[in-house]
């Protein structure tokens, strides 16, 4: 009898700890994290406790009709008969003299080029190498490629519409309004792209002069350089100082230190 | 605790100072003197080794952080950080500025 009342106290006192642990569920995790980082229930016991498997319906999945390994083909021929039985995937001729293992899977996702915060449309920023290094010039957007779009203004500075990287870029804390800047639609990475020459046939005496000419901005970049640049400089020039700022070239002198300047 | 500015309470020996600034929050610490710079400030009524709450009135009364302000070393101080601080659109500013100023 004491036996049996130790056990029913036991299961007694199990049953009322477990009344008193809310089942969550669709509120949230029914697994709390105890103390120390550890769950409070083993994945066996949450098998039991999401019951997934009562609430699994079973789709009825149509049987498969084998491929069929065979197909008859006409042949021409007299003799050769009218059909013959090929097989629908060839053997392979190639086999390997060692063996190999099978390359593992490429999982590499590309993901979107995350742009600094303290890139902002607007931000002038301090282009650090390339033809156009120490300038000053206004961000517009970011690319689908993850570069960045960026104008001198041209006339101000001489720096084109251009991608950018951001790596080889400094964000200062000025900003140009570019509300009013309409960017064509045609402005993309596909418009920045390096045409390939085309081959000339080689005459006979030009064999070795290649006369590589200039590069020349096509009519079309000339229109949208006037159409981004006019709303950019027109802001611009109502603080006189910002347009001799964008027109002056950013360098370092003695003392200064990157690392220990604001931008 | 860089350009802080502290009043010392006590000397413990040649190279360490018992210090505080309990308008500021300063904590009563010792302090080696070599990390300290003398300030042409003597907070009058502060005995040896004075408590926090009379060393908090002493400064009160002698309007500590207000003086401080105004002694030259605080201004540089300021200038100093000023100048760390300066974005390039304002370094370029002050580079006009300087520049026009020679010119007048």
């Amino acid at each position: 009898a004491r036996r049996a009342n130790i056990l029913l106290f036991i299961s007694k006192s199990l049953s009322f700890s477990l009344s008193f642990e809310p089942a969550m569920g669709e509120r949230g995790s029914r697994n709390p994290l105890l103390p120390g980082g550890v769950s409070r229930y083993s994945r066996s016991k949450m098998f039991a406790r999401r019951a997934s498997y009562k609430k699994r319906k079973t789709v009825a999945v149509a049987a498969k009709q084998p491929e069929p390994r065979f197909t008859s083909k006409q042949v021409r021929g007299e003799k050769n008969g009218s059909t013959r039985n090929v097989p629908v995937r060839a053997s392979t001729k190639m086999y390997p003299t060692e063996d190999t293992r099978p390359k593992l899977k490429n999982r590499k996702i590309n993901k979107p080029t995350r742009l600094r915060k303290s890139i902002q449309p607007g931000t002038v920023l301090i282009l650090l190498a390339n033809a156009h290094r120490g300038k000053r010039v206004v961000f517009l957007k970011q690319l689908t490629s993850g570069l960045l779009l960026v104008t001198g203004p041209y006339r101000v500075n001489g720096c084109p519409l251009r991608r950018v990287d951001q790596t080889y870029v400094i964000a200062t804390q000025t900003k140009v309004d570019i509300s009013n800047v309409n960017i064509p639609e045609r402005v993309d990475d596909a418009y920045f792209r390096r045409q390939a020459k085309a081959r000339k046939s080689k005459a006979e005496g030009e064999m070795f002069e290649e006369k590589t000419a200039g590069y020349k901005a096509s009519d079309e970049r000339k229109a949208d350089q006037k159409a981004v640049d006019a709303a950019i400089l027109a802001s611009v020039k109502k603080t006189p100082e910002l347009l001799w700022y964008l027109r002056a070239k950013f360098t370092l002198h003695k003392g200064q230190y990157p690392h220990q300047m604001a931008f | 605790d860089l350009g802080k500015v502290v009043v010392i309470v006590d000397i413990a020996d040649g190279n360490r100072v018992l210090v505080e600034n309990p308008g500021t929050g300063f904590p009563r610490v010792l302090y080696p003197l070599r990390r300290l710079g003398l300030v042409n400030l003597v907070v009058p009524g502060i005995l040896r080794g004075a408590r926090t709450g009379n060393v908090k009135k002493a400064c009160e009364k002698f309007e500590l952080t207000a003086k401080w302000e105004k002694t030259s070393e605080s201004k540089k101080m300021q200038l100093r950080a000023k100048r760390a601080s300066l974005t390039d659109f304002e370094r370029f500013s002050v580079m006009i500025n300087r520049k026009n100023k020679a010119f007048k």
